[in-house]
């Protein structure tokens, strides 16, 4: 028994686990195939949307569910662990996008296969975001607090507005027909390879020294912490994990507008965190999957009212949350996070 | 006394904050092995003493740890060195659990994160309590409680010399003469030098092998401890004896 479970903990086990299961679940959600094509279909990632269980509508959900929960779980990373108040994270989830859709439409031929595309798309638009993170990190590292937050803000939309100025990728009209191959397996399957990675730095030695400078910045350099160092770091992890949501999202959208990566995206992820718990991988989770489904939940709500009651309830919903629970879903009252068992 | 056997040598150190002068010129030794104690009121200016050696506050003048000068440094190069500062309100960090506040520890070292399991057990022997508590969060445990963490974390990055900052600040008496009888322990059993900043004048008097009374920022008296605690003026103004 012990060996098993000592097995069981070998990290490429876990990715191997990971993408078994959610190959399984997208291959339940899309109504039990058996036929070869079917099967291929959900492998090599061709978008499945015309059969199974799921409408193309609750599909479409789950796909944006999976990508707002990598992007509040790498914002988690800078947010509530290193304690970095950043409010561009829609800019580098805007270069992975980009990058990665321009990578694939004008750098390799369309030949290409699919799973080869999708990694190259996956490693493109982190690596591009985390070279830009670099950068903003290296130069934004003297500020703290809303310091920091007002800087990065205007980092985000220094970079939405320089897209918006390149012809070459659609400008204002829009980057439209990139390739579309990402499915439910893909979107599941990474974002849960960046929960078990966030939650991996977590446990580390680089987690505890985040948390570290979170808590108290010139105790930890007197502890022989680098602060310098450790904050570029976080800001290139969390980084290339928001690039790797933004090329998620171009290549299952097909269409990419600048309007999609403005304040108010950097807002959503920010907020995701707040509602969830600030510090809390679970929370992150949590958080992001209820502000992707809330607003749409609301909408059957529409059917038997007959005006747009649905936005008013959303708001409602998270004011009453901070309210009774100021501390966010995962977050317990002494300031210390809840965490789901297995993320513990 | 020949270089060689002074762990801290500080010498025409000054500070200035805007137009304050809070430290005006000062020198001192720190022989290797010894327990060092910076006395005085508030405002006398050791915590910026401290503060000063591991490079936390601007400051003018010369800082040699063994011989090497260490001026110039950030706080984290200096902590590298060996010279691990245990802050004013103790910097523990408490959102984190004892466990990880004592794993943080290892970043000073070169060697503590090997030694860290042999290390821990020694701190288990100094301070039982922390045994019992090692998966609590530092910020729930009880004032002394969060000092021996302080002392316990300073201790696994294997310090060469070690800063203390006002340990029995907010302390029962009891439990001030407990952390006073293991820095002495430690001084003496681990052989780590001990620079201690206390108002607690009596207490850090009895442990110390010779102290410095500050006053506004310059050094008004020095001595053996035992002398200093027989010393006319000391015993009036800081021991509070007619």
């Amino acid at each position: 028994m012990q060996k098993i479970k000592h097995y069981l903990n070998q990290t490429v086990v876990k990715i191997f686990l990971l993408l078994f299961v959610s190959f399984l679940i997208s291959w339940v959600l899309s109504g039990f195939p058996f036929s070869d094509q079917a099967l291929s279909q959900i492998l090599f990632l061709k978008p499945f949307r015309t059969s199974g269980l799921l409408s193309p509508y609750v599909y479409s959900i789950l796909i944006l569910l999976g990508i707002n929960v990598m992007l509040s779980v790498s914002l988690a990373l800078l947010n509530g662990f290193c304690g970095l108040f950043t409010m561009g994270h829609a800019g580098f989830m805007a270069i992975g996008a980009y990058s990665s859709a321009s990578f694939i439409m004008f750098a390799i031929p369309s030949s290409t296969p699919l799973l080869l595309k999708l990694i190259a798309a996956v490693l493109i638009g982190g690596s591009m975001s985390a070279i830009v993170g670099f950068v903003i990190g290296y130069s934004s590292l003297r500020l703290a607090g809303d310091y920091l937050g007002m800087v990065t803000l205007g980092f985000g939309e220094i970079i939405r507005i320089a897209i918006l100025n390149i012809d070459a990728v659609g400008g204002a009209r829009g980057m439209i027909d990139i390739p579309q191959f990402t499915n439910l397996f893909s979107v599941m399957f990474v974002s849960a390879l960046i929960v078990l990675i966030v939650k991996r730095i977590r446990e580390s030695r680089f987690g505890r020294t985040m948390f570290a400078i979170k808590e108290n910045e010139i105790a930890a350099q007197m502890m022989g912490i680098n602060p310098t160092k450790i904050k570029v770091q976080a800001f290139v992890f969390s980084s290339f994990m928001a690039g790797m949501a933004g090329a998620l999202f171009a290549h299952s959208e097909g269409y990419l507008s600048t309007q999609t990566f403005t304040f108010v995206k950097s807002f959503e992820i920010i907020a995701m965190n707040v509602i969830g718990g600030l510090g809390s991988i679970s929370g992150a989770i949590v958080g992001g999957a209820l502000l992707t489904v809330l607003p749409e939940g609301f909408r059957v709500l529409q059917d038997f009212t007959g005006i747009d009651l649905r936005m008013i309830i959303y708001a409602l919903t998270i004011t009453l949350i901070m309210i009774f629970l100021p501390q966010g879903l995962m977050g317990s009252k002494n300031g210390n996070v809840k965490e789901f068992k297995w993320l513990k | 006394m020949s270089t060689s056997l002074l762990a801290l040598e500080v010498n025409h150190l000054s500070v200035n904050f805007g137009n304050v002068q809070a430290l005006k010129n000062i020198s001192f030794n720190v022989p290797t092995g010894s327990i060092i104690s910076l006395i005085g009121a508030n405002g006398a200016g050791k915590t910026t003493t401290l503060r000063s050696i591991s490079g936390a506050v601007e400051r003018k003048g010369e800082v040699k740890l063994f011989g090497n000068s260490i001026s110039g440094l950030e706080p984290y190069q200096v902590a590298g060195k060996g010279i691990v500062h245990s802050p004013e309100g103790r910097g523990i960090f408490p959102n984190l659990t004892v466990l990880e506040n004592l794993k943080l520890g290892t970043m000073t070292g070169p060697h503590a994160e090997d030694h860290f399991d042999q290390n821990l057990s020694e701190c288990y022997l100094l301070f039982p309590r922390l045994k019992e508590r090692l998966r609590q969060m530092a910020g729930t445990l009880s004032g002394g409680e969060q000092q021996m963490l302080a002392i316990a974390r300073a201790l696994i990055g294997e310090p060469k010399v070690l800063l203390l900052d006002e340990p029995s600040l907010g302390l029962a008496p009891q439990v001030v003469k407990l952390i006073f009888e293991i820095i002495l322990k430690i001084n003496r059993e681990k052989k780590v030098t001990v620079l201690l900043v206390e108002q607690n004048a009596k207490q850090a008097l009895k442990v110390s092998d010779y102290a410095y009374v500050l006053e506004v920022g310059t050094i008004s008296l020095e001595g053996k401890g035992s002398e200093l605690l027989n010393n006319d003026s000391v015993r009036k103004i800081y021991l509070g004896e007619h």
